[in-house]
């Protein structure tokens, strides 16, 4: 049996195992196995004195981990400070929603609605009048009433954002309550009123009359 | 029956004592969580750090382990069951960064301090860290399997089939890893040691 295979055997009696039969006698014949055992040896003891961790690094281990399943480690105070918070925070909203000089919100509900007859799109810049109608008058009930109302004004054809939308949110206080004709178009401004007094949307849609996606 | 608990909540000695650790951790008691992870994370971080050869990865696996454990409070019946369990997912966590890593190299961390340190000897101490310097380098020069089953058998004192039980592999596997991993291990170290005598 040569050194190489008497190795194996030698890694094994280091390992707590009994020694192989013959091992002892090629051990004190040969210095390079015995050399070897003693290594082994030498290695195990060094392996098993290999440093623990320090307590320091315990401690961020520690607080690392209850950090993260979310168990702060001093949490009495905490909870404590965040629950007198909230109890100064409830207690100063009741104050003043009773304070009697505070503006009642109005309560938010049916939007209002108010429907916007729809100004002709293609003005005569040159005259600055409303283009003629091209049907006949009285051809029909919509026409008679269009010839019947007073010119729409002319609108420049630079009109700002701003003034577009003062035009629209004037003409929606005026409610048309007149039915409109089927397929005609019509601009409807919704006024939502928020529970804060001093926040109101407005909300502008195109409608077509008889439009199912209305 | 004895009356008095250490600082974790342990009646050191009396086995029945601990089990309500996990029931109690598991029914929402911090302090119990807390002190279940008192009760292992040196074993654990010691295990994870000398498979690892980095206190950075062993604190990061230990942690992972310690967040598994939370997660599955539910399996256990008792505190005995929680240690070994730990170890096995601490070991996979292990062989996972090791695979993932594919043995960078080393470097060794002031916070893994020798006993001689501990002891208050500096000059043994400076020649402590250099030959565990040695030791650890030559450590991760092993394949994952010889220096899982090396560091189970020889550092966590564990016999070979506890180490086999937590490799997922036969007794006889764990006992030729473990002499291959000695054999290799010495010729690592003369390696290191010529090199180091040049």
């Amino acid at each position: 049996m040569s050194c190489e295979e008497w190795e194996k055997a030698i890694a094994f009696l280091v390992d707590g195992e009994e020694a192989a039969k013959g091992l002892a006698e090629h051990l004190d014949a040969c210095d390079a196995c015995s050399r070897l055992l003693r290594n082994l040896r030498e290695d195990q003891a060094a392996l098993q004195a290999i440093p623990t961790v320090d307590s320091a690094a315990r401690e961020a281990l520690r607080n690392d981990v209850l950090r993260r399943v979310g168990r702060p480690r001093r949490t009495g105070r905490r909870w404590y400070a965040a629950a007198a918070a909230i109890a100064a925070a409830l207690t100063i909203v009741s104050i003043w929603v009773r304070m009697p000089g505070r503006p009642a919100a109005p309560m938010p509900g049916e939007p209002e609605r108010a429907v916007v007859r729809r100004v002709p799109k293609r003005v005569d810049s040159a005259a600055g009048k409303v283009p003629m109608a091209t049907r006949k008058a009285g051809g029909s009930r919509w026409d008679a009433e269009r010839q019947a109302e007073p010119p729409v004004p002319p609108r420049p054809a630079d009109l700002s954002m701003d003034s577009e939308w003062g035009r629209i949110l004037s003409a929606s206080q005026q409610v048309d309550k007149r039915p409109a004709p089927r397929g005609s178009t019509s601009e409807v401004a919704m006024r939502i009123q928020t529970s804060d007094p001093n926040v109101v949307i407005l909300w502008l849609k195109e409608e077509v009359k008889g439009d199912s996606n209305e | 029956l004895a009356t008095e608990t250490t600082v974790d909540g342990v009646l050191p000695g009396v086995p029945g004592v601990m089990d309500d650790l996990v029931e109690r951790a598991r029914e929402g008691s911090g302090a119990a969580f807390e002190a279940l992870v008192r009760r292992h994370d040196r074993r654990l971080l010691s295990l994870a750090s000398r498979l690892t050869g980095r206190l950075e990865d062993a604190q990061e696996v230990a942690q992972e382990s310690f967040s598994r454990l939370y997660k599955n409070l539910k399996r256990f019946q008792s505190d005995d069951e929680v240690g070994p369990w730990l170890r096995v997912v601490t070991v996979n966590l292990c062989r996972d960064l090791a695979r993932r890593k594919a043995r960078s190299p080393i470097v060794m961390n002031e916070n893994l301090t020798s006993r001689a340190a501990v002891e208050g000897n500096p000059e043994r101490a400076a020649s402590d860290r250099e030959r565990e310097q040695i030791l650890r380098t030559a450590l991760q020069g092993l394949t994952e399997r010889e220096r899982t089953a090396l560091v189970l058998r020889e550092l966590e004192g564990l016999n070979t089939l506890e180490a086999a039980e937590i490799m997922g592999v036969a007794a006889g596997t764990v006992r030729v890893q473990v002499m291959q991993a000695r054999l290799k291990l010495r010729k690592l170290l003369e390696k290191q040691l010529g090199r180091q005598s040049k």
